[in-house]
């Protein structure tokens, strides 16, 4: 298996088989456009994405090698699985701090499955929650004034059940 | 309407002139809003009264009526109001004050500025989510942040998500099912998640995923949240419900003196998906035991499945029974065809409904119109179509309930 090697922000090298590297888009037009050797010694570096990071991230992309690739078109879309697997459940039982660094790491690498993946596990954080509770998970500030809050509040009025 | 984005990238090229402007606006705005607030409560008091009306406040009223015809050069009109005002009391006119008067001025404004909202367009609705939105626009813009921390950390916190990454969060959030409850609690987060909830592409997202290529009417509701509010809509996030009951008379006893009676109680359940799928069930188990596990995939007893098509606020529904009842069906077949008598190829169920808003709950309700079985007769291959008579004691209308663990999860991406 042709591997090449990867170079996170802080300086650590991690060796990578490269059709899982390939799972990131980022990765992959990099290696084409280059026309990179799989003799290259030379890691490529990677400044957004640091080692605990970027170990998780190839954790990830190992364990979904196999993965069909997402679907494009509007036919295939009953076939997608809907439930966040008992694998990725586990592997994103982490920190918030880890969690909003994964989907920025995802987004930079551009590996869609584990940015769809990440982004729905904060929106199951949000969903369902009043507004003061979200604000309590993810320790956000009300900027609100009290006028502007008054007026959000009467134009969403209609949506509260009574 | 172009949408708000490319609105608010013009205005914040200009100079600060345009943003002068807006500090007005919204000074006005202010103003407009606190008398709007004092005006309601003077209104509420009136309001009061209308409910218990004496024969004095009924003739004041009449009076009060008079004056406002005189005003607008309606005399027979006005003449016609004081007769009756004085046939109720006859020193009506000395017993009206000043303060009647304003006040009747007060609610008759606040009536005006309701029905302004009402008739044309609710263009003042629109007008105030603008003023909000366009302060808060230039403000998120001068920021270029989401939001801000509450308590300080060094731990990678939500305001470090770029904007892009959010407006896919709130993709996964709203999703398939339409979780419109969750969108707005969003925006009533922080100033930067407001920004990002009212995205006109998510609302837009929403809209077509609900009427598909018939959004075109958005102009006439201003903006697409506007439309999603206002135009008639079936609701997702719960289950549309009716209950049945009737009497089935018992064994007499013995002795005669007994005439029992059962009260048998059923339900109807009709679960919409926003994709055009459609499940319904009648059953004699409470709600509590079915809501949870209503759904498309689901092994109830008696599902029908089907979709559904919306024109204005009608909806039609074809149903048909699920595959797993086929076995007694194959055994009712057989038993026929012995027989050499018509067979019952399959049934189709038709229904129709108009949605209704009750009070301020959109889509609250289902009123039937129509409900007839379609059935394929094999020997002369023709449908044979049969009308229920729609009772109003074995039809009433269905009623909208909430279930909260329909939009618990995240399932799809709105697109």
């Amino acid at each position: 298996m042709p591997s090449i090697k990867l170079s996170s922000s802080d300086g650590e090298v991690f060796s990578v088989e490269v059709e899982i590297a390939k799972q990131s888009n980022t990765i992959k037009t990099m290696l084409e456009d280059l026309g990179m050797d799989e003799e290259d010694d030379e890691a490529v570096p990677l400044p957004n994405v640091n080692a605990a990071i970027l170990k998780r991230v190839i954790q990830w992309c190992t364990y979904h090698k196999d993965d069909p690739p997402p679907p494009e078109d509007d036919e295939n879309k009953e076939k997608r699985t809907d439930d966040i697997s008992s694998w990725d459940a586990d592997f994103l039982k982490v920190d918030q701090g880890t969690l909003f660094e994964l989907i920025l790491a995802a987004n930079y690498l551009d590996i869609k499955g584990l940015l769809d993946v990440t982004c729905k596990t904060v929106a199951n954080m949000i969903k369902g929650k009043s507004p003061e509770e979200i604000r309590k998970t993810f320790n956000i500030k009300n900027d609100f004034t009290q006028a502007e809050e008054d007026q959000v509040r009467r134009e969403n009025e209609w949506c509260e059940e009574k | 309407m172009e949408g708000f984005g490319p609105l608010i990238i013009e205005e914040s090229d200009e100079s600060s002139e345009s943003f002068l402007s807006i500090e007005d606006q919204l000074a006005k705005f202010r103003e407009q809003w606190q008398s709007e607030l004092r005006s309601n409560k003077s209104g509420q008091n009136l309001d009061l009264n209308i409910c218990q009306p004496t024969e004095e406040e009924e003739a004041k009223y009449l009076f009060l009526q008079g004056i406002e015809a005189e005003r607008s050069h309606c005399l027979p009109e006005a003449i016609k109001y004081y007769r009756k005002a004085v046939q109720l009391v006859p020193d009506i006119e000395f017993r009206i004050t000043e303060d009647d008067i304003s006040r009747a001025d007060n609610k008759r404004n606040r009536l005006d500025s309701e029905s302004s909202i009402l008739s044309d367009g609710l263009s003042e609705e629109i007008e105030n989510i603008e003023d909000v939105l366009e302060r808060l626009f230039i403000l998120q813009a001068q920021e270029g942040i989401v939001c801000q921390m509450e308590l300080s950390t060094n731990r990678t916190h939500f305001s470090n998500l770029p904007p892009e990454i959010i407006a896919h969060i709130i993709k996964w959030v709203v999703g398939k099912h339409l979780d419109v409850e969750s969108l707005e609690n969003l925006g009533m987060v922080c100033r930067g998640l407001f920004v990002s909830s009212r995205d006109e592409k998510i609302w837009r997202g929403i809209c077509q995923q609900i009427w598909g290529i018939n959004c075109s009417s958005v102009k006439k509701y201003g903006c697409w949240r506007n439309m999603y509010i206002h135009r008639p809509h079936l609701r997702y996030n719960g289950v549309y419900i009716s209950k049945m009951s009737y009497l089935r008379q018992g064994e007499v006893s013995l002795d005669g003196l007994y005439n029992p009676f059962h009260i048998v109680e059923y339900y109807r359940y009709v679960r919409f998906y926003s994709d055009g799928r459609v499940v319904h069930l009648t059953s004699p188990e409470h709600p509590r035991s079915v809501v949870g596990v209503l759904k498309w995939n689901c092994r109830l007893q008696g599902l029908q499945y089907g979709y559904y098509k919306m024109a204005g606020d009608n909806v039609t529904v074809i149903l048909k029974r699920r595959i797993a009842e086929k076995s007694t069906y194959q055994r009712y077949k057989s038993r026929r065809n012995k027989n050499g008598e018509a067979l019952v190829e399959k049934q189709k169920f038709q229904a129709e409904f108009t949605v209704r808003n009750v009070g301020k709950r959109a889509g609250a309700q289902l009123v039937w119109n129509r409900y007839a079985v379609l059935a394929l007769n094999q020997l002369d291959n023709e449908e044979d179509l049969m009308e229920f008579e729609l009772k109003p004691a074995t039809y009433p209308p269905l009623i909208f309930s909430q279930v909260r663990s329909y939009t618990a999860y995240a399932e799809e991406p709105l697109f």
